[in-house]
Order: structure tokens, then sequence, then C-alpha cells
């Protein structure tokens, strides 16, 4: 019977688990409808969006049968003004060049795992011989003209081996390389090899640790000290104007930027203010490229390689998800496509990106040992374009080319949102307004909407008046109407005037007109229907919040909204409040029962209650300009809320002022604590559940 | 020359044995004389078995090494293992592996593992029985207790090699994990000319060369995509739509088609630059699949399934000679093939026509409630079809409506009537299918019976525990929602997986009889052309539903009890604060009719299980992928018996009997980085057989995809809307970027004009050959002499009096 037993309680523990599945999902994921051909944009609010292919594979340069055999872990691809194709075959320790076409015509060996080439537009080659530690000068025939090795700089220091792995060579003959997986950014060395200084440092995020040490230490500790350093740029590609523009492999944030002659980011970045605000917003960041995965199993992107073509619409390669992007000028994303797979169209591991005059992209594989040639489609072609006008202030050419781009595509975001700025300058402020919202151009919809309601009320002021005598109405009647209400309800025998409904109506009232005397009645007279119906109108409220304001005042989308967590957003601080409160005002001998606690507690909820829907709604009727009246409104009603709960903390356990006042500000630590150990608490059970959990789970499907 | 033998296909008949015939001549005298005997040069070891027609099989008893002997032309010895030139430069290992015509891949205790074992370095004992043209060869393997018998004949011209289900014997401490049956026949060095043939997508092929890069050196994928599931989407194989390879050896070609255990079987090929030194191909038989299996919850380990994938093998070769050793002759061969034993048809009229999908509605998650998009109603989708037919004249049209069921695109799976009364409900559809009826529009509905979808509403109407598709680890397989993930961490809609059984029983046979009376003409099945799974059923083995179900209520009652005990007893402690919390006076019947609630959920349920058909188990019975395929084929058997036809998504050989008509077939060319060069391999084989579309006209991203369209004999398709695409942007189905009827009408107009109107004549008829001009312009050659020459390059191509604008095409009618 000891066998039966033992399967009964096999039994038990597959009916547990059985049902732990249904509870939870504990399927093995399948994805169907698979797309080799994955290509999307993606929209502001960091979501990819289907888009056809921007570029389709069209052959391949491996070397293979051209007399230079295959290629060993190439490194970087340069296209030189005569559009030749140059190529760092690092593992053969040899450039070679090809044409266009992928024709092979010269090859410069005697090299040391070069990982950089250069070509200035006069055909003067300049190699970062990595494995040789120098930078090569030669002519357009591949003669040796010069070299360059470590710099004489104290800024170096002398125990560092100098490994040049990418350059660039300026107008004025500046050489400005980097070195892979250095800290020293980027080395600006004149036509004679000198040191001419540092260019454009990665900054470092603020670390309180690091201040202390930097404050405290001598120079020996700090040597000592683990010091974080900061990022390496890991390419860099200049451009005609001037700018260059570098990628950072190992960031997770400002992966792109752009610098000025002078070394500073022009391009979006994340502020200081930024970097603290990650803390509380995730997304406050400046982030180039897409994370994977999540939790510790996040993948960042490691941008590989940046270029820029001649409508200024930048590729970046990232080796991690071997994917390629594409920015605008304003560092929006426009494109993606790639991915790591064994498909014509996907990428083995991306080290390094050009584009041709044509529009074509050629795409160094390191995995394949290959050049893949992608060309554009019309789709690209037209995004591009229209960019370019874009970016050139030619709106009305442009939004022309971003019809035709959304004909192809309507999910291109941001042709719609350009499209919206056309539509603007011509005096369509609804329409603007309409393609604003597609493209979720929150503060552009806001400036349309401005211009629009302005030519209403221009058209219409008198509807607008009797609008604004309505609304007064209303302020007017609808508590004279409820009292009318339950004046009715009596004459009528309806209600009885000591109803509960009746006596929560009145001190609601009376909360709001007079708190300190209600909250002292309330002492007595309190009933736990308050705080049900209380709770009950706060979480209605919540919900025609959420789906009344207005999209530009919006933090939230619909699709988004999660039930339960906006109503555990009210009903979680209530709760650990009146506990704190209780608890709290207890120790400081506090005279409030827990009923009068927490029904005071809910009559304070009661501006949220009043205000908040009334301005969800005028919010639809504010502009861009006026969100400071928006967010006045908002403080004032927290405001109103705060004081109130002061005054009930004081009246309902009979503090004086500075009592009252110790007692909030505990409280208010209290809520702290509170929430501190349920999280402990939370993680600790979560933790043993877990482990039971598994335990039946291995009983089960072992 | 060149054009000369494109002229017509009358013209190269005459002409192309001609040609042939001079460009083997001068080479004639290297190969074999006319009176070659491959007794000769096999040597006394091989002994003659059989002779078919023009085929005559050898046998060496020593280690089972075959060979044919095909007579057309000068003869052709086909080895099984290749005659090493160099014999001392290669190791044993390597040798022992190449002259093996059997390659066993096995497993141990723990299944993770495999270990491979050959004919002459394990030296199985080995039993010859003669049978009806040819032999029987029983091996054991000894020491790994394993055994098989393989049986090798000659029939109809065709090798044909079986392996019987009842003759794998094995024992649980070695396990089969794949058999590799003639694993280097015909392999050939890159000396030779030739070309590896793999049926990925349409086909592609890969050539010998003196130097190949190395992700193109080995290939392997299992026929019909993956039965078990792989969880990064990025590692999946694109489609592998036939059971067929090839090998092409100078004017010479063999064929493999596999005929029996086809769901099991996997493109075995590598190239000459592997260790092994050849390039070879074959179809690997799989025993046992991979599949994660469950350590703790989201921990696996991936491993050898336990039970053993059960059925007959069987795989046919044809040998093809001369102008036939090319990738058009294997389709030839595998085009005979589908038509002598699978039974299909050609088509007997053209009746070409231009397929339009009309998406209609879907719901969009969101809060309060979710939003319902309208894309199309019933009324606009008529005044569609009306403004084609009547104003454009475009009498050729079918039409599939998507999303048209209850709550739109598969909002409420499994339940999907009656149509959703927001884009016009049954009033609506009726008025489409009278007016598609009256007009001779074959109008479908678009169905999908594999997705159910876990919510408090289908609750009620599946059972996620017994009524789904659970893998090898028993656990559910479920599918984020349309595959295209917005966000990498995003948390999709799961999808649960209806067990093919309770789709064709409670699904199928109700719903589509209730079509029928809608007057549609069929249904498009979703997945069906695509998908195969296998299924393991719900560890309660043993045990009735009955028991199930009470254990069910039991502990629903115990958790239940648990928190009444735990409420009220709180209450009865007098604990203050919680005690006064929940002691509003409504405390008590509330907490009373939750429980009440709870009892009477699980005795809902409970009763609910009752009703259900209990098949053998609770959980259903273990299906193979044949055996799920054969239920679904059932649901496309119940769709032709109530409306007349069926269509059917994606074209997995397996469907190809079942309907006439297929959508979404895999034309284009994102093919495996191994496949050098895609061929038509799978339009030659079944154009004029079915009629097929590929994916749809406004969704291309370029004008290659028309062109290839064009090529590859496809039909067009479209799939639109009324209202703009945008609308669909922030919804699951946002692959539909662009379909605005409007927009596309003209478009429409001009497909339909080319299509139809020029190329329609050609549906019924069979593809007789394909090409490659030069490089980008290709031809494709129709029975009745038709030749479509398409030029994918930007330049012109001229050829004589041919010209092909870039980027254009050209129809040749035949001479008459």
């Amino acid at each position: 019977m000891l066998g039966n037993k033992g399967s009964r309680l096999k039994a038990v523990l597959a009916l547990l688990a059985a049902l732990w599945l249904i509870l939870t999902s504990a399927g093995t994921a399948f994805a169907l409808e698979l797309d080799p051909k994955l290509s999307y944009t993606i929209d502001p609010r960091k979501q990819r969006v289907p888009s056809p292919l921007p570029y389709i594979f069209e052959k391949e340069i491996n070397g293979i049968h051209l007399p230079t055999g295959a290629f060993k872990e190439p490194s970087d691809l340069f296209l030189d003004h005569e559009e030749n194709l140059w190529l760092a075959d690092t593992g053969n320790d040899r450039i070679l060049k090809f044409s266009q076409e992928g024709e092979y015509l010269m090859e410069v060996s005697n090299l040391s795992k070069p990982e950089g080439i250069y070509v200035d537009p006069d055909g003067n080659i300049f190699v970062a011989d990595t494995g040789n530690n120098r930078i090569l000068r030669l002519d357009p025939e591949g003669n040796f003209v010069d070299e360059f090795f470590k710099p004489e700089t104290t800024l170096i220091p002398i125990d560092h081996t100098f490994a040049p792995s990418k350059l660039v060579v300026d107008r004025s003959g500046r050489i400005y390389t980097l070195e892979a997986g250095s800290n020293l950014g980027i080395i600006v060395l004149d036509g004679e090899g000198n040191f001419r200084g540092f260019f454009g440092a990665t900054r470092l995020d603020f670390s309180l640790r690091r201040l202390i040490v930097s404050m405290f230490a001598t120079q020996e500790q700090r040597r000592k000290i683990f010091l974080p350093q900061p990022t390496p740029h890991s390419n860099l590609y200049l451009s005609d104007d001037g700018f260059l523009y570098t990628v950072v492999a190992t960031a997770v944030k400002d992966q792109l930027q752009k610098l000025s002659p002078v070394g500073v980011n022009v391009y979006p970045h994340s502020t200081s203010v930024a970097i603290y605000m990650r803390f509380f917003k995730e997304d406050s960041l400046k982030f180039y490229g897409e994370r994977e995965g999540a939790g510790r199993r996040t993948q960042f992107p490691r941008f590989s390689d940046v270029n820029v073509n001649d409508a200024g619409i930048i590729t970046v390669v990232d080796a991690n998800s071997a994917k390629v992007y594409q920015y605008d000028q304003d560092g929006e994303p426009l494109l993606a496509f790639g991915g790591r797979g064994v498909q014509q169209g996907q990428l083995g591991y991306p080290t390094s990106v050009v584009t041709d005059e044509a529009g074509s992209l050629y795409i160094l594989d390191a995995i394949r040992n290959n050049i893949q040639v992608y060309r554009p489609t019309l789709f690209a072609r037209l995004v591009h374009s229209a960019s370019k006008f874009y970016w050139d202030g030619r709106y009305d050419e442009a939004a022309n080319l971003w019809q035709q781009v959304l004909k192809l595509d309507a999910n291109m975001y941001l042709a719609h949102s350009a499209l919206g700025k056309a539509l603007y300058r011509q005096e369509r402020y609804q329409d603007a307004m309409v393609e604003y919202f597609r493209g979720y151009d929150k503060t552009e919809y806001a400036k349309a909407y401005s211009e629009a309601r302005y030519l209403w009320m221009r058209a219409n002021f008198g509807l607008f008046m009797l609008y604004v005598l309505l609304g007064i109405g209303a302020i007017i009647v609808i508590p004279r109407g409820t009292r009318r209400i339950f004046e009715l309800g009596f004459q009528r025998g309806i209600l009885k005037q000591q109803s509960t409904w009746y006596k929560v109506y009145r001190q609601a009232v009376g909360v709001l007109r007079d708190p300190m005397e209600t909250f002292w009645a309330l002492r007595e007279d309190s009933t736990w229907w308050t705080v049900w119906t209380m709770l009950g109108l706060a979480i209605i409220v919540r919900m025609l919040t959420l789906n009344t304001v207005s999209f530009h005042y919006s933090s939230i989308d619909p699709e988004d909204i999660n039930f339960v967590l906006e109503v555990s957003r009210i009903l979680v601080p209530f709760l650990v409040w009146v506990i704190a409160n209780y608890g709290v005002s207890a120790i400081f001998y506090g005279e409030g029962s827990p009923k009068v606690v927490a029904a005071t507690t809910a009559y304070c909820l009661q501006p949220y209650i009043i205000i908040a829907l009334p301005l969800a709604l005028v919010s639809n009727v504010l502009t861009g300009d006026e969100s400071a009246l928006y967010g006045f409104a908002n403080t004032a009603m927290y405001w109103w809320m705060g004081v109130l709960l002061y005054l009930q903390v004081k009246v309902v356990h009979d503090f004086e002022f500075k009592r009252a006042a110790g007692v909030s500000f505990l409280n208010i630590l209290g809520m702290v604590a509170i929430f501190g150990i349920s999280a402990l608490s939370y993680f600790m059970s979560s933790r043993v559940i877990r482990f039971l959990w598994e335990v039946v789970y291995e009983v089960v499907t072992r | 020359m060149k054009l000369s033998l494109a002229r017509g296909w009358r013209f190269a008949r005459f002409f192309v044995p001609l040609i042939l015939f001079l460009t083997v001549l001068p080479i004639a005298p290297v190969m074999a004389a006319p009176a070659y005997d491959p007794a000769k040069d096999l040597g006394p070891e091989f002994e003659q078995v059989s002779q078919v027609e023009h085929l005559s099989l050898f046998l060496n008893k020593a280690n089972s090494q075959l060979a044919v002997f095909d007579d057309r032309e000068n003869g052709r010895l086909w080895r099984s293992s290749p005659i090493l030139e160099n014999p001392e430069a290669v190791s044993d290992s390597i040798k022992a592996r190449l002259n093996s015509v059997v390659i066993v891949e096995y497993t141990d205790k723990v299944r993770t593992q495999t270990r491979v074992a050959d004919i002459i370095s394990d030296q199985p004992n080995m039993t010859f029985t003669p049978i009806d043209g040819g032999i029987r060869v029983d091996y054991l393997f000894e020491e790994l207790n394993i055994g098989f018998t393989i049986d090798f004949w000659l029939e109809d011209d065709r090798l044909v090699v079986a392996v019987a289900e009842d003759s794998v014997r094995e024992t649980e401490e070695r396990l089969l994990v794949t058999l590799d049956i003639l694993p280097f026949l015909g392999a050939a060095t890159n000396e030779e000319k030739g070309y590896l043939f793999v049926p990925d997508g349409p086909g592609a092929i890969v050539h010998f060369r003196p130097e190949q890069p190395e992700y193109r050196h080995n290939f392997l994928a299992e026929v019909y995509g993956p039965a078990l599931f792989s969880f990064e989407p990025e590692q999946q194989q694109g489609p592998i739509p036939v059971p067929v390879f090839g090998l092409v050896r100078g004017n010479s070609a063999f064929t493999g088609i596999v005929t029996k255990g086809d769901m099991d079987v996997n493109i075995s090929a590598a190239l000459s630059y592997t260790a092994l030194g050849y390039n070879r191909i074959s179809g690997q038989f799989i025993f046992r699949r991979k599949a994660p299996f469950p350590l703790r919850r989201a921990s696996f380990v991936t491993r050898f399934e336990q039970e053993r994938v059960e059925g007959d093998r069987e795989l046919k070769y044809a040998f093809l000679r001369g102008y036939d050793a090319t990738y058009v002759g294997m389709a030839k061969t595998y085009r005979e093939y589908l038509m002598n034993e699978r039974g299909l048809q050609r088509l007997e009229e053209a009746n070409p026509f231009l397929h339009l999908r009309i998406f209609m509605a879907m719901q969009r998650q969101a809060f309060p409630r979710d939003q319902f998009i309208t894309m199309t109603t019933f009324d606009e989708a008529l005044d569609m079809l009306k403004t084609l037919k009547d104003e454009r004249g475009l009498d050729n049209l079918r039409v599939t409506l998507v999303g048209w069921s209850q709550d739109g695109y598969d909002w409420s799976l499994p339940k999907r009537l009656p149509p959703e009364g927001k884009i016009g409900g049954d009033e609506g559809l009726r008025a489409v299918s009278n007016y598609a009826n009256a007009n001779e529009i074959p109008l479908y509905l678009e169905d999908n019976y594999l997705f159910g979808f876990r919510n408090i509403d289908s609750f009620f109407r599946f059972n996620p525990l017994t009524d789904v598709i659970r893998g090898a680890n028993r656990l559910p397989i479920t599918t984020n929602y349309v595959g295209f993930k917005r966000k990498e961490d995003e948390p999709h809609t799961e999808v649960q997986l209806l067990r093919p059984e309770i789709a064709r029983d409670r699904y199928a046979a109700n719903d589509i009889a209730k079509m029928k009376d809608y007057g549609v003409s069929g249904v498009e099945f979703r997945f069906f052309g695509k998908v195969a799974l296998n299924h393991y059923p719900i560890l309660f083995s043993g045990r009735s539903g009955f028991t199930t179900g009470l254990r069910m209520l039991g502990l629903i009652a115990i958790i239940g009890i648990g928190l009444y005990i735990v409420l009220i007893g709180t209450r009865r402690a007098g604990d203050a604060i919680l005690g006064q919390l929940i002691g509003g006076p409504l405390w008590r019947p509330i907490a009373t009719a939750a429980l009440l609630v709870v009892l009477a959920g699980g005795l809902f349920i409970e009763i609910r299980n009752f009703q259900q058909p209990v098949d053998t188990e609770q959980g259903g019975v273990k299906l193979s992928r044949q055996e799920f395929v054969d239920v679904w084929k059932d649901i496309v058997e119940i769709s032709k018996e109530e409306t007349g036809t069926a269509v059917i998504q994606g074209a997995n050989a397996y469907m190809l009997d079942t309907a006439d008509f297929f959508t979404r077939v895999p034309l284009d060319r994102y093919n495996y980085v191994f496949s050098e060069e895609t061929v038509p391999f799978f339009p030659l084989a079944v154009h004029g057989l079915v009629r097929y579309t590929g994916d749809e006209s406004n969704l291309r991203s370029d004008r290659d995809e028309f062109l290839r369209a064009i090529e590859y004999g496809a039909l067009p398709t479209f799939e639109l809307t009324a209202s703009p695409s945008v609308l669909l942007t922030r919804t699951q189905y946002n692959r539909l970027y662009s379909s605005r009827f409007a927009d596309w009408e003209p478009q429409i107009v001009d497909e339909y004009e080319l299509f139809i109107r020029q190329l329609g004549y050609t549906v019924n008829q069979l593809m007789e050959d394909h090409r490659q001009i030069t490089e980008g312009v290709y031809e494709t050659v129709y029975e009745d002499g038709t030749r479509v020459i398409v030029n994918y390059n930007t330049r012109r191509f001229t050829d004589g009096d041919t010209t092909v604008e870039g980027q254009n095409y050209l129809i040749i009618p035949p001479r008459r």
C-alpha cells in the first residue's frame, strides 16, 4: 500500500502542477509564421513595426574564385572616392583592393593583423597596421611613404602598447585613430605623426563613489582603486562636411555620436539629468539599437561600424544582433533589417559597412568571410530621399515623397510626422493633427492643436462662450443638483435621513467645507461604507481619467493600461497609509481607531475624485503651451490631498500642531518601511514558493 | 546557337539530342564504349542481383555495397561508395565512413550525445535474402544491439530502398537517432562538373567548384520544417516543401524521392571541403528528435525523445541521363511520381484567376474595452467586387475573406461563427456570397484550426490541459500571436494550439457545415500546408476523465475550504485589525457566494469533461506528424464534402493531393546561405497540376518579386482593405502595411491584364523547361512552346531579335 500512497502523492502533486500550468504559462514558445525577410521600423514607443524590405541581398564578394583566395577574419572596409573597395583582411595580414563589381585590383602585404584602412581623396593609403603597432602611409601605388609609431606624449602611459585599429584622415592631413578595446579614445596625430591630442572623449557618468574616491584618495590610492574607465569608441567615419561619426561598442547609451570639428557630440544624447532619471524612467537615456532579451539575459547592441551616405542617412551595423540600423540626421531610427541566421539576407557577424553612390550597402561579415552587397529597394530609396529633403528643410517636396512612402508602408511613423509638418505649414491643422497622431508625435500634435483651436475659436466664438458658460453652470449645478436629488428622495420617501448613503454624502461635503470640524465629528460617527464608496469612486475616476485625457497629455496608451496595476495604484498607497497611520499614531497615543482612520483617509481622496476627471476633460482643450496650467491644477490637487491628510492625522488622533507634523512625517517613513518589508518578504517568500514549485515540477515532469 | 535551342519546344526537341550528341561526341571515347560491361569495372566481389529495364543492381556481400548500372547512353555506373583515388591519403575512420552503405547515429540512456556507427568499423552481422527484383539485407550491430532490415530493389527503372517498421530492433541502452542510407551514392569530387539539388524553398542548387565558402560546406534541414520547436526564432529553418533531393554529375544525375516516412527525414548534404572529401547528398531518416526537457521551471536540457518515431520508410532513386540530367529533369521525375503514385491530376482547364484576400476586421488590446477595428465591412467587400467585376471587367476572380469571424481576426478562436456583426454579420456575408455565386466568383473564408486563445472566454470552450498540442516534453506548445515580436522582451499574447482531433470533431465538423449555409464555396486553411507537428498526450495516462475530474473538484474544494478557514478563522480569533477590516455587513454572504461559485465552477468543469468525447486517454493519443496531418486532411475533406472545395495555405508536399489551389507558396529567394542559386523546382513539378500564388503583390518590396511571380508561373494575389492600412499599425496584424483598395486598384487591373489575359492560358500547362540564359535572365518554357523570358538586371538584354528591357519580361507565344 505504500507504493499506492506514493503514487497518490505524485498524483496530487501532478494535479497541483497541472493547475499551476493553467495559471501560469509554462509552454514552450514556438514561432509559427516566421519571415526571414524580417525588416521593420522602430516607432517612438520603441516597438517594432514591420516594413517592406529596405535592402535586398544581391551578391557576395568572397575572394574564393579570385587570385586572392578566401578572406580570413576581415575587419574593415573602405570605399574610396573612385568607388573602389578596400578591405583590411586581418587574418591574412594584407589589404586588398577591389572594384565595385568585385574585381581584384591590388594587394598591400607585409603587414601584421591590419584592422583599419583609409584612402584619402588623392589616393594616399593609410593602414592601421595593428600587429606592427604603427600607422603606415603608402602612395597610391602602394609604395612605402612613411610610418608612425606610438606618439610621444605624457598623456599616454609609458607602458601602453600602441595598437591602432581604425583611422580616418581629414582634409588638413590630421589622422584620427583609435585602438580596439582601449580607453584612450580617439587620438589625433598630425601629418608627421606628432601627437595633437585626444578627441571627443566619452564622458564618464557621475558616480558618488568616484567623487568620494577622487576627493579623499591620494594619487597612489587612486591608481590602486579600480576606477571605471570611459567607454571606448569602436569605429569612426569622417563625412565630407568635416563631422566625425563614431560608434561606441560597449556602452548602454549614446552609442552613436556625431562629433563636430571641435569634438562635441552634436547628436541627441543623454544629459546628466537623464542619467539620474534612469533610476526612475528606464527610457530616459538616449539609446541606439535595441536591447534583446530581458532581465539578466539582456543583450545590448555592439555597434561595430558606422557609415553616412550622401543623403545623410546613417547606417550602423550591430555585431551582436547582426542587424543593420539606419538613422536619419536627427538620430531617429528609420529602418532595420538583417539579424543573425543562415538564410540569405541575414548576417553572421558584421564588422564593417560602406555605402556607394548608388545606395548599395557593402557589409563585411567576419564569420562568413565575405562582403555582402545589398541593393536598396524602391522603399529604401524613397525613405532616404524623403529624409534628405526633410533634413534640408524642403518640407513640401519631402511631403510628396513621404506620401509615396506611406503608400508602400503605412506603418512608417516618421513619414506621418513629416507629413504632419507639411500639412501644418499649409495650415491644415486638423489634418496635421491626424498625421501627428499617427506619427505618435505628441509635441507637434499639441502645436497643431493649438493652431486648430485658435481657428475654431475665431470661427465659433459664440459657441465657445456657450461652452464656457455651460462649464460654469455645471460647476454650480452639480453640487446643488446632488443635494436636490437627496431632497427629492426624502420627499418621496425613497431615502431616509438616517441612511448611510446620505451620511457619507454629508460627511464628504463636510470634509471639503470644514475638514477640521468634520474629521472631529467622524471620530464618533464613521462607517466602513465610506471606505468602499470613496475607493470605488477613486478607481472609477482613475479609469475614466485614463480614457479621457487627451493624446498630448496622456502618459500611457490605452493598449498598455493594466487594470490590476491601475487599481493597485490607488489601493496600495491607501492601505499602506492607513496601516502606517494607525500603527505610528498608536505609538504616540493617538486616539483614532482603525475604522476612523480608514474612513477619514478615504475622505482625503476626494480632491482626486473631484478634480482628476474634469482636469482630464479640460486637457482635451488645452494646448502644449498651457501645460503649466494643467500641471498647476494637478499639483494643487495633490497639495490639497496632502493638507487634508495632515489635518486628518491632527484631528483624528487629537495631536497638536507640531506633533501632527512629526507623526505625518513618521507616517511617510512608516509607509516606506512597509513597502520595504513587503518587498523583502515578497522576494524571500517568492524564492521559497518558487523552490517548492520547482520541486513539484520536477516530481511531475521527470 | 543558344537561342535557336530555345526557340520553341518542338524545335528544341529536334535539336537537343543532336546538340547533346555533338557535345558528347568528343568525350565519348573517354567514356565507356557502347558495350561497356559494368561487371569488369566492379570486380569479382560484386555480383548482379537483378535487372529491370535499363537498370541492373549489383551487390558486394562483403560489405553490402551496391552499384546500379544505367545502360542508357553508353551506360553509367552509380556506386554506393566512391572509389578513392588516393586511399593512402585518407584516414581509416573516414575510409570506413565512405565505404558504408548505412550510417547509424545512436544515443545512449542519457539521450544527450550521439555516436555514429558504420558498416566497416562496426562490422554488423549481415544476412542476405533475395527478394523480388533485389535483395534484403538484415543488419545487426551486435555490440550496440541495434538491428534493422533494408530492402534494395529495382522497380520501374528506379532503385527503391525501404526500411520496414517491424524490422527495427533496439534496446534501452542504445537508441537509434538517425539512419542515413546510401549516404555516398554517386558522391563526386570537384573535378567533375555538376551540382547538388536541395529543396530549399522553390528549390536551390550548389555547384561543385574548386572552392566554396565555409558556410556552404554542410546542409542539414528537416523536410516540411521542424516538427519540434526552437526557442530562437532566428534559428528556424526556411521552408523545405518537398522531400526530394538530387545530384548532377556531368551528363547524368540521380534524384531521390522520399516516398514513405517523408515526415521524418532530413535532407543531408555536404560539399567536398569537409573531412569526407566528397560532394554528397542523401535523405537521413529520423528516429528520434531532440527536444528541450524541463529540469526545473524555465530551465531545460536538450535531449532526444524517449519514444521512437514509428513508420515504414522508403526512398526511391531515379536515374537521369543526358538532357534530363538537370533540376528540370528531377522536377519532371517528381511530377511523374506525383501524378502516378500520389494521384495528382492535370488541371483540365486553364481557368486562371486573380486571387483577392480581403481583410475584414480585428481587435486591438485597449482599455477598458478592446478596440474593434473595422478594415472592410461586407458591404465594402461587395463594392470592391462590383468595382472589379462590373466596372473593370475582371471576370476571373477568386476571393478569400480574412478576419470575418466573430470578434474579427483570430480573436475568439476556437469560436468563429457567426460572422462578426459589426462588419455586417450574417446578412452581410450572405449578400457577398449571393453576389459571388451569381457571378461565379468562388468565395472562400480563411480559417484557422490550430489556434486556441487562452482567455476567460475560451476557458469554457476548450480545456487547456487536455485539448492542446504538447511537445515531447509534455508541455503545451504555445506560439506568440502573429510571430512578429513588437519588442524583444514583450510578453506576447499566448496562443495554444488545438489538437487536430479536437479541431476536427468539435469545431470543423459543425462549423464548416454552417459556413456552407452562408453560401461560400470553401475554406482557406491557414497553416495546413506549412506546419506539421507531433503531439504527445499529457501524462495522465491510466486515469479516466472521471477520476481526473474528481481530483480537480477535490483540489478546488480544498482550496476553497482553506480560504474559508484562513479568513473566517482569523475573525473568530478576534484579530483586531483584520477582523474589523473584513467585518462589513455583507462579508459573510459574499464569502459564501464566492465559495459556492468556486464549487459550482469545479462542478461545471467536471460535467463538461464528462460530456466531452474521451478518446482513449484524456489528452488524446500520441500523434506522429503523419497522423497529425492525416487528421488535418480529414478537415480538408469535410470542407470538400460540404462546400466542394478547399484552399490550402503553404504547399508542403503532403497536402498537394488534397486541393488544387495553394496560397502563399514559398517562391522567394531567401534561401539558406548553403544554396548558391535558386531554381524553380517546385513550380516545374506542380505547374499544371495545381494552381498557386506566392506572396501578396501589395506587400512586395521590389520589382524582383513581381518578375519572379512571372518566371515561376504564380497567379497574382492581393490582400486588401477598404480603410487605410494605417489603422492596423498598432495592431498585431501590422504586417499588412499597405492594403487600401483605392491605392491598389490600378495595379490589380494591370496584373490582371498580364497574368490572366496574357499568361492565363498557361495555367493548366506543364512547365517544360527552365534555364538561365545569362546572368539575371531566365527563361521558362511551357508545354505548348510559350516562352517567358524574365530579365532581373537593370540593363536591357538582347539576343538576336529577342530584346527584354531591364527589370522586365517578355512573353513569346508559340509559333503556330
